[in-house]
């Protein structure tokens, strides 16, 4: 037992036995009950708090404010009915974006077709520009400048230069200009 | 069965009807519990419209999260709880409206005279100075304690809730609290009842 004097509770226990009795060990409750001294202790001090809490609630204004609490929660019938239409929603909802992934995919796959052919025609394209390009590399002048002009397959071969210039006999090793 | 075990018992079958939906019980919860509640608010904001602000507010927030709530029985000390988080709430706002000039920063209700209801304003903020003069030499957890037990009248068990701490954590704050009001007590003049 924690005593002053080997006799009595000190005030550890005195405001031990006052956080919660169960603290103090049997032989301590035992003392308590019987030492009047002890005990006139602990009452002193149990009164002032008593006291204490007890002025704290006079010196406390009465409440006059009236708590006003939500309006009522809907009726149960329609909180069904309301479940009922969120759950008519979420299937619509389901409905629509199954919908719309279909549909997606549907027209990713048409697209895909029309790509396709565009790509052919573009390349058909590019081919016959290509062949007209490689004409005009031949013979760049429109057809009716075509006729005007010498015959582009002429050779300029030894036959042609002899027409032009004859040789002497000497082969034209003294032949003047 | 004693009258606070009949209480008791009351107020858990009225937490479970309540929470069935039961507005009615949750009526009867708030009239049982709104004079506590307003009390511990009104020690901590000393100001009366203040602390009805906040008691509406508490009542409001109990009745919409009543779901949330495990254990019926303690019901009181749930709402405790509520009541401590919005006072915290009520005075951070008041400090900054008071910090940016728009506001109130301590606010005790100054009417000198007993008003229409007989209250004696000018005893009540004499008493709570001294009450607020001690508490104020205390660290903030052995103050708070010290207020939940003996102001507010809640047990260890419903302390611990109300502070989120074990008992035994209650218990050493409360403690400590307790050896300060022996020896300071009656310097701040609160030893009210001491020979009662």
């Amino acid at each position: 037992m924690s005593t002053d004097n080997g006799s009595h509770l000190d005030q550890g226990r005195i405001i031990a036995s006052i956080v919660d009795e169960r603290e103090l060990a049997v032989l301590e409750r035992e003392h308590l009950l019987a030492c009047p001294e002890c005990s006139a202790a602990r009452s002193r001090l149990a009164a002032r708090l008593e006291g204490m809490g007890r002025d704290a609630k006079r010196h406390t204004p009465p409440f006059r404010k009236r708590i006003v609490l939500p309006e009522e929660r809907p009726a149960w019938p329609l909180a069904w009915v309301t479940q009922w239409s969120m759950g008519v929603a979420a299937a619509v909802a389901t409905v629509l974006i199954v919908a719309a992934v279909l549909l997606k995919m549907w027209f990713t796959a048409g697209f895909g077709d029309i790509q396709g052919m565009e790509l052919a025609r573009e390349a058909e394209h590019d081919r016959a520009l290509l062949a007209e390009v490689r004409a005009l590399e031949e013979n760049p002048l429109p057809a009716a400048y075509q006729e005007m002009v010498p015959e582009p397959e002429l050779a300029l071969d030894d036959d042609f230069f002899e027409y032009i210039i004859p040789l002497d006999g000497d082969g034209g090793q003294n032949r003047t200009i | 069965m004693t009258p606070e075990t009949q209480d008791s018992d009351e107020i858990t079958a009225l937490v479970g009807l309540a929470m069935a939906g039961g507005r009615a019980a949750f009526e009867r919860l708030v009239v049982m519990h709104q004079g506590g509640i307003f009390g511990m608010v009104y020690a901590r904001m000393q100001s009366r419209a203040d602390a009805e602000d906040v008691v509406q507010d508490v009542f409001l927030s109990a009745f919409r999260n009543l779901s949330t709530l495990r254990d019926p029985a303690l019901f009181k000390a749930w709402l405790c709880r509520i009541a401590l988080n919005k006072v915290r709430d009520a005075l951070r706002r008041r400090r900054i409206a008071s910090f940016f000039g728009f506001g109130r920063d301590e606010v005790p209700d100054d009417h000198p005279d007993p008003g229409p209801d007989g209250f004696d304003h000018a005893a009540a903020r004499q008493f709570w100075s001294k009450v607020n003069g001690f508490l104020d030499t205390l660290p903030a957890l052995q103050r708070e304690v010290f207020r939940l037990r003996f102001l507010d009248h809640l047990g260890i068990q419903e302390i611990a809730v109300v502070m989120g701490k074990n008992e035994s954590t209650v218990k050493t704050h409360l403690y400590r609290a307790l050896d300060k009001f022996k020896t300071l007590g009656s310097q701040y003049g609160v030893s009210v009842g001491e020979d009662a």
